[in-house]
């Protein structure tokens, strides 16, 4: 029945060109597509793949460099986190993809926007930084300084370039970076839910050294650990223990059926007063609660007026007459959503 | 946001209601990296980024100028979070939108008020540019209205057309900045030395737009191009259009330099951010060509991709047109 009326629908839509195929109009498929994001805002959102977003974002990724006219082999450096703080010892690992059995020497130098911050080796021999010797994979370690220490609020680029060369006089080079991160504030781990307004709202604890603007994000799981929910806020907090809250949306709840305990499974506070934004660690498993009851929350979708009226605006045909009634638009997406979940 | 259970069917279905003749979108031009700061202080020069030559990209985007457009000019040196690139960009869309000409003289035919709609066409850089201005719309986001009103920006566009974006950086930026480049040849690029933008696009993640925004208020459709630059393609991972790996110009998630083809290059469901970006298809352009109409040449379905064959999506990887350039795309997407 689907593939049918997908077929009919691309046999109407499709374009008499003197091609081999057929696209619709963008404005009719981004209106589809906006009908489906209606009915939840910005600041909470289900997670409806199992996959925590904010894990996913805040887990380092690996940067590749091929050599020379794409050579073989490619080095590849990857860190053990996106940000450090002072006194921390960030860690910077290496391999070289696919190698032979020739010997590599590998060296680091780190450069914050302050000059050089360190010149290390990457080492192979299960000492210091290096967890096993001879797995092909290199690391060095730098403890942050004082001295390069970015004020509170703030964060600095660090730029780490790696040199490897083997015996043969063979050069490869990678680039990467971290964050070297000075929060103006820190989570203490101390979450209280509450039901306010119809939205679960989980408040934070938040120890503020600076007056500034806080950025707040989090993922909510069921019982079983499965991320169901991601919300964000944000906020200028005064120096002092704050309370910030998260709220998640309560027709998440109506529409996944959410009951039982519920986990925070993970939470992240940002320094955002000036780019680059000031990360902070992610705090994972911080708090099991139970569900607040289906009664206590709203089942309404949100309204985006602006998001309605760019829907409208999409569909206008030239005449300009058609309209977009809100409530039925948002009704539509409700059903969508439910057929979706089901 | 999550949206990894929708399709371009869905897409289909809903589209079928509307089979009417739409109003033409006024369509606003956002270039890319620049190596000086032409583009931001004279309009020749930002217009003459979507030409080569009499090929031009915005007379065949606009059906021959039968649609409204403006053409933006921002600090392309600069990196995509600056003042003078997204806070400029942000201020030139609301003037667009509010019915001011840019300096051609060029105006959409409706203002906002007066019920028009807005489309962004962006290159490459550009379109790092737009993931922060709409990813950083509302009260909620980390960067809210960083130096704009980009809440204003959202409200009134309707899309973003991707044109090669930078949205994950560019390996070619990785080169340069890791001193990297033998055998690689970035003579022809913007990618030639490791100034303040290039550095905000390597691929490390302290730089990526993913890390200082949340998913776009509006909605970012990727086209792209995989057409090798000699010398230069040989330095990045997988399909590339000569300076921006697939991986960056169809915003996948994980890392910015993972490799991939026409046909297995990241789907809707695994973007940088979890809802907002949507592919649409590949042509055999390079990084230059795509933005100036010079090579009208093959089209590629990807995953998710626009393009249907016989009523269903086609074959990722299959040849969907001969001898289409994006401008010509763009012009038959409205």
């Amino acid at each position: 029945m689907t593939r049918t009326r997908m077929m009919l629908a691309g046999s109407l839509l499709a374009f008499s060109l003197p091609a081999l195929a057929g696209a619709p109009k963008l404005a009719d498929i981004a209106a589809a597509h906006y009908r489906d994001q209606l009915g939840f805002p910005a600041w909470s959102q289900p997670v409806l793949d199992g996959v925590d977003p904010l894990l996913a974002e805040r887990t380092p990724s690996v940067v590749r460099m091929q050599g020379p006219d794409g050579a073989a082999p490619a080095l590849e450096s990857w860190f053990g986190a996106q940000q450090y703080q002072r006194g921390e010892a960030a860690l910077i690992q290496a391999r070289l993809v696919d190698a032979a059995a020739d010997d590599w020497a590998l060296s680091a130098t780190w450069d914050s926007s302050l000059g050089t911050l360190a010149r290390t080796p990457l080492r192979d021999d299960g000492q210091g930084a290096d967890a096993l010797a001879g797995d092909g994979i290199y690391s060095a370690a730098v403890t942050l300084p004082e001295a390069h220490q970015p004020p509170a609020g703030q964060a600095d680029n660090v730029m780490v370039r790696i040199h490897a060369e083997n015996a043969k006089g063979e050069v490869r080079k990678n680039v990467n970076g971290f964050l070297y991160s000075h929060p103006g504030a820190a989570l203490t781990g101390q979450v209280k839910p509450q039901v306010v307004d119809g939205h679960l709202a989980l408040l934070a604890e938040v120890d503020v050294a600076e007056r500034g603007r806080y950025h707040l994000r989090g993922t909510l799981a069921d019982a079983g650990g499965l991320p169901v929910a991601s919300a964000q806020a944000a906020q200028v907090l005064e120096p002092g223990r704050q309370w910030l809250p998260l709220r998640y949306h309560g027709r998440i709840f109506h529409s996944l059926g959410l009951a039982g305990t519920l986990q925070l499974a993970s939470l992240t506070l940002t320094t955002t007063q000036g780019m680059p934004n000031a990360l902070g660690p992610v705090l994972t498993a911080v708090a099991q609660f139970p569900a607040p009851a289906l009664t206590e929350l709203t089942a309404q979708p949100h309204q985006d007026a602006a998001l309605l009226e760019t829907i409208r605006r999409l569909e206008a045909p030239l005449a300009a007459t058609a309209q977009v009634p809100a409530k039925q638009a948002v009704q539509a997406a409700g059903d969508t959503l439910r057929a979706t979940l089901r | 946001m999550n949206r990894r259970w929708m399709s371009w069917a869905t897409g289909l279905l809903l589209a079928g209601a509307s089979l009417a003749a739409q109003a033409a979108p006024c369509l606003i031009f956002v270039h890319g990296k620049q190596t000086d700061t032409g583009t931001y202080t004279s309009y020749s020069n930002a217009r003459s980024y979507w030409q080569n030559g009499s090929d031009d990209f915005i007379k065949v985007a606009s059906k021959n100028f039968a649609t409204s457009y403006y053409v933006v000019g921002y600090n392309g040196t600069q990196p995509y979070w600056h003042s003078q690139a997204a806070g400029e960009v942000a201020s030139e869309i609301i003037a667009a939108t509010n019915g001011a000409s840019d300096a051609g003289g060029n105006s959409c035919a409706q203002s906002h008020a007066q019920g028009g709609s807005f489309w962004v066409i962006a290159h490459s850089m550009g379109n790092t540019v737009m993931d922060f201005i709409l990813g950083n719309d509302d009260a909620s986001d980390p960067n809210y209205n960083y130096n704009g009103s980009y809440e204003t920006v959202a409200s009134r566009l309707s899309l973003v057309v991707s044109l090669s974006g930078a949205h994950r950086g560019s390996e070619g930026a990785d080169a340069v900045c890791g001193q990297s480049s033998g055998g690689c040849n970035w003579a022809a690029s913007w990618i030639q030395d490791c100034d303040s933008a290039t550095s905000w696009l390597r691929s490390s993640d302290d730089v990526q737009v993913r890390t200082f925004a949340s998913a776009p208020a509006r909605n970012i459709y990727l086209t792209g191009g995989y057409e090798a630059i000699f010398g230069a393609s040989a330095c990045l991972s997988g399909e590339d259009d000569g300076v921006v790996q697939h991986a960056s110009q169809y915003a996948c998630g994980g890392s910015a330099t993972a490799s991939y083809n026409n046909d297995n290059v990241c789907n809707n469901g695994f973007k940088q951010e979890s809802s907002g970006f949507f592919n649409l298809d590949t042509a055999h352009e390079n990084h230059g060509d795509i933005k100036d109409h010079s090579d009208e040449d093959t089209r590629r379905m990807i995953p998710d991709g626009i393009w249907t064959c016989g009523g269903s999506p086609c074959s990722p990887g299959s040849q969907v047109q001969s001898s289409m350039s994006s401008a010509e795309f763009v012009a038959i997407l409205y």
